[in-house]
């Protein structure tokens, strides 16, 4: 199978600064994979990101999409094949109506009218937005802005969906919403997403996690083996998941729980074995 | 500086077809020196109170006492300029609002703008900056250079450098990494005590809530739900479901305990508490003395 996303040794530096954004990074992602990058503030998410679809271009390294390599001239291409949603639910919005906006990448592309109309409808409903096709975008929640900005990326029917912490500034119910969202999107199986997230239990949903720090890949795996290591967590600048942080607490207590991370609904099955009263 | 609310209530554009309602019939107390927390769902109200504390809005009816300063629906703009300078109002998104060409200008601007001179101003500006982790080396960038949670920062630094009695936080941390927020959370609780501030706190992180909070006051639909202490507020899970409250993060878990067959004689609400419950609960490995 050709990886979805290739990249090899990319390095970048912004102008106006001394230390690499991103220093040697080598990631391979197979198509239809759900995964979460995480890595505190500045340690070089967005900056590959942003690289991934050549609203930057590296310095040295290489960039594979879907097995082509991005150049000036494949990058409209591939562009058409990442979608990204953004942090500020507010800064994306162009259209005067959610409908609007939700065609306007696809009128960027080309796209006939004929069919942006039945694409902007599909992309709608697939966030659940129809009844607001003729809403003006700036007076919609913090979660339905976002839901309308991934309708948008979903009309131009990419391969990738990028999401950088575009739950972060939603409230609960928002956050909620989209991470459903995101969840029955990746049951279609067509789909890679990429989440860029601060919110552990939103990492925890992904097949592989990508630690990131100082512009480096730290280390990558299933989000049992991330989580397990709390104490390299915690150097990164990230806390661990409430259930490790409660075996660990046990742990300390005397209490013989399980050696290995635990999800909560194991967690809660584990420690019923070790009941008193049994 | 005391602040009450007496049967306030707030409709935005009164008067026209338009008109929807903000806030009624509040009646709260904050106490000076005290560490508040606001919770509700989006567009309980929580903002539109935040901007009474400051006179951004000014009741329709009832009254705002802050300090000496009472407001009411005929007070006048020139009569809130002290005020103002007392109650420092943190929004949502802070960062949206920087403005000057250099870190340090922006966070100066506000103590120039109270009539200090400029190195004066700068001064104030620095220890602000250091106070939020700032570093010397960034004062001369432009702050839209920055890294969102470094923009933050600097926005608080600008609020920091009027040197309020009153700081309120809208949605402080939303958008930070946990360390961020962590460190942000900190970073208030020690301007407050040492500073001795009224804090007036917005936020969906609960656990912050439980860790900080004196006070906590839910608002639903422009009204005070509750009141009270984070113990009497989160001990009612299934009144929080109703309200479509989140609980501390420790509530998902407690709940999964107890359909499990684990017993809590009240609801833990940090990690400490959890497990000085859940330990007895358990069989321990044998440990001699
Ligand atoms: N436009 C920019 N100009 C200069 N430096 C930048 C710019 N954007 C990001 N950086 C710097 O690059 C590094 C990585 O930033 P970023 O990729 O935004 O990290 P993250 O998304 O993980 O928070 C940080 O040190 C940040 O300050
Ligand atoms: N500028 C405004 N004009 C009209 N209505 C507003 C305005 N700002 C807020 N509202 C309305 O007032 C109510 C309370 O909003 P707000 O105080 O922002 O809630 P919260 O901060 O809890 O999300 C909501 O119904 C909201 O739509
Ligand atoms: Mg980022
Ligand atoms: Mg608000």
């Amino acid at each position: 199978m050709v990886p979805i996303i290739q990249v090899k040794d990319l390095t970048y530096t912004y102008q106006n600064s001394k230390v690499p954004a991103l220093q040697n990074v080598s990631l391979t992602i197979e198509p239809g994979q759900w995964i979460a990058i995480v890595g505190h503030n500045g340690s070089g998410k967005s900056t590959l990101a942003q690289m991934l679809n050549g609203l930057i271009a590296p310095q040295s390294g290489e960039v594979y999409i879907d097995g082509e390599l991005l150049t000036e001239e494949s990058v409209w291409a591939i562009r058409r094949k990442i979608g990204i949603v953004f942090q500020s639910p507010d800064n994306q919005f162009v259209g005067a109506t959610v409908a609007d906006d939700v065609a306007f990448g696809m009128e960027n592309n080309g796209v006939p009218r004929a069919e942006m109309i039945p694409r902007v409808q599909a992309a709608l409903a697939q966030v659940g937005m129809t009844a607001y096709a003729d809403h003006e975008p700036a007076r919609l929640s913090g979660g339905q802005k976002q839901r309308v900005a991934l309708a948008g990326v979903l009309a131009q029917r990419p391969q990738v969906i990028i999401l950088d912490e575009a739950t972060s500034m939603l409230d609960p119910q928002g956050r909620h919403d989209v991470v459903s969202l995101m969840t029955s999107l990746r049951k279609t199986g067509q789909f890679t997403i990429i989440s860029i997230t601060h919110d552990i239990d939103e990492a925890a949903l992904a097949d592989q996690v990508i630690l990131m720090d100082n512009g480096k890949v730290i280390t990558s795996g299933t989000p049992a083996e991330i989580f397990a290591q709390g104490e390299m967590l915690q150097q990164h600048g990230l806390t661990v998941p409430l259930s490790e942080k409660v075996r660990q607490g046990l742990l300390q207590a005397g209490v013989k729980v399980a050696d290995h991370y635990l999800d909560e609904e194991q967690l809660v099955k584990n420690l019923w074995t070790l009941h008193s009263n049994k | 500086m005391d602040i009450t609310f007496k049967q306030v209530d707030y409709t935005y554009q009164a008067d026209s077809p338009m008109a929807t309602l903000g806030l009624r019939d509040i009646n709260l107390h904050f106490k000076s020196g005290t560490y508040n927390a606001i919770i509700g769902q989006t567009g309980s109200g929580k903002s539109t109170l935040l901007q009474h504390l400051n006179a951004l809005l000014i009741p329709t009816k009832g009254e705002v006492v802050i300090g000496q300063q009472v407001v009411t629906p005929q007070t006048k703009n020139k009569e809130l300029y002290d005020l103002r300078r007392k109650v420092g109002l943190v929004f949502q998104f802070p960062e949206s609002q920087l403005f000057e060409e250099t870190v340090l200008k922006d966070v100066a601007f506000a103590p120039k703008n109270f009539g200090k001179s400029v190195a004066e101003a700068d001064e104030i500006a620095r220890r602000a900056l250091r106070l939020v982790g700032i570093a010397p080396e960034l004062e001369d960038k432009m702050p839209f250079d920055l890294s969102g949670g470094q923009m933050r920062r600097v926005a608080i630094a600008g609020v920091l450098a009027m040197e309020p009695e009153v700081l309120v936080l809208d949605e402080p941390t939303a958008g930070l990494d946990p360390v961020g927020r962590e460190e942000m959370m900190t970073l208030f609780a020690k301007i407050q005590s040492e500073r001795n501030l009224t804090v007036i706190l917005v936020t969906h992180q609960m656990d912050d809530v439980v860790r900080y909070a004196e006070q906590v006051v839910v608002m639903e639909q422009g009204r005070v739900l509750k009141t009270g202490q984070p113990q009497e507020i989160f001990a009612d899970i299934p009144w929080l479901h109703q309200h479509n409250l989140e609980l501390p993060s420790t509530g998902r878990l407690v709940q999964q305990l107890q359909q499990q067959g684990f017993q809590f004689s009240q609801v833990p609400l940090t990690v400490p508490e959890l497990l000085a419950q859940l330990t007895p609960q358990l069989k321990q490995v044998v440990t001699y003395e």
